[in-house]
């Protein structure tokens, strides 16, 4: 043990050397000072997407404190968590798994409201969208005005 | 032909055909339905009219309704009349979708409301008639 470690302090000095020697070389190459690349910056769908996931929840509180409408709020929930899954999809980059943090517009109010304010976000994010994004758009602010047609009124 | 000006020619056609099936079904429908049915018309014939209008501004000649239309089934009473309310909202909603992806500014907009709207009565209609389910993920998505 004591042998090998005398016999390797020759190798040790050599690779210390080669390592100085090439050091500067990749210096240059600026392989070694490279700054890591900044995160890209978040999908423009970012907002919507997490109050999509939102929505969905409010949905599933509103399931649970009353039964008597999961006939009714059931498939448009679904309907909501296959927005969401169908934004994820076309982000990029995207979007953290986890849930997001809950959009304003979710938490307060009933159901119809937060479908309101949904319907309005997708609509404006509809306008403003590049084509080829612009009918995924139209369709879910289709689809939220619907429930908004077969939503209890308040 | 740009795909902004064939959208807008395919939602015409449809447009045409709405207020035609419209004529048609609305008589066979109790009060309530004879009421939503006539406002639906009045919209169908308020979206033509805008779309003859733009048309001719894109130097596009709109196309006029044809002198009658096949139905795509036999229409004699209010059931077969609400399926048809339903046939043929599902179908203008669909050629405004069709329309969306080419349009930009008030063209976007103005395709979105009429989609939207189409598909809001295609649900209402569907209520009507009772049939289920009364919402879908991609209203006016063929498939």
């Amino acid at each position: 043990m004591f042998q090998g470690h005398t016999g390797s302090r020759r190798d040790m000095l050599r690779r210390v050397i080669s390592i100085a020697a090439v050091t500067p070389v990749l210096a240059a190459c600026d392989l070694l000072n490279r700054e890591p690349l900044p995160p890209p910056p978040p999908d423009p769908l970012t907002p919507l997407h997490a109050a999509t996931v939102a929505l969905a929840a409010r949905y599933d509180a509103a399931i649970a404190a009353s039964p008597q409408l999961a006939a009714t709020l059931t498939p448009l929930r679904d309907t909501h968590l296959t927005h969401a899954k169908a934004l994820a999809a076309v982000m990029r980059p995207a979007p953290p798994s986890g849930s997001p943090e809950p959009a304003p517009s979710a938490q307060t109010g009933t159901v119809r409201q937060a479908e309101q304010a949904g319907h309005q976000e997708a609509v404006e994010a509809c306008l403003t969208a590049p084509p080829y994004r612009a009918v995924l758009l139209a369709e879910i602010a289709a689809a939220r005005a619907c429930h908004l047609e077969v939503l209890p009124r308040d | 032909m740009t795909s902004d000006e064939k959208g807008l020619r395919s939602a015409l056609a449809a447009e045409h055909a709405a207020i035609y099936a419209y004529g048609r079904l609305g008589v066979l429908l109790d009060p309530e339905g004879k009421g939503e049915a006539q406002a639906a018309e009045a919209v169908h014939k308020a979206r033509r009219d805008a779309l003859v209008v733009r048309l001719d501004e894109l130097k596009a000649s709109p196309e006029p309704a044809q002198a009658g239309y096949v139905l795509p089934f036999p229409v004699s009473e209010r059931d077969s009349a609400l399926k048809l309310a339903v046939h043929v909202e599902d179908g203008v909603s669909a050629t405004w979708r069709d329309a969306i992806a080419a349009s930009e500014g008030e063209d976007r907009k103005a395709a979105l409301n009429a989609y939207m709207e189409a598909a809001v009565r295609a649900t209402r209609w569907r209520r009507m008639a009772g049939l289920t389910p009364l919402t879908s993920a991609y209203p006016g998505k063929k498939g």
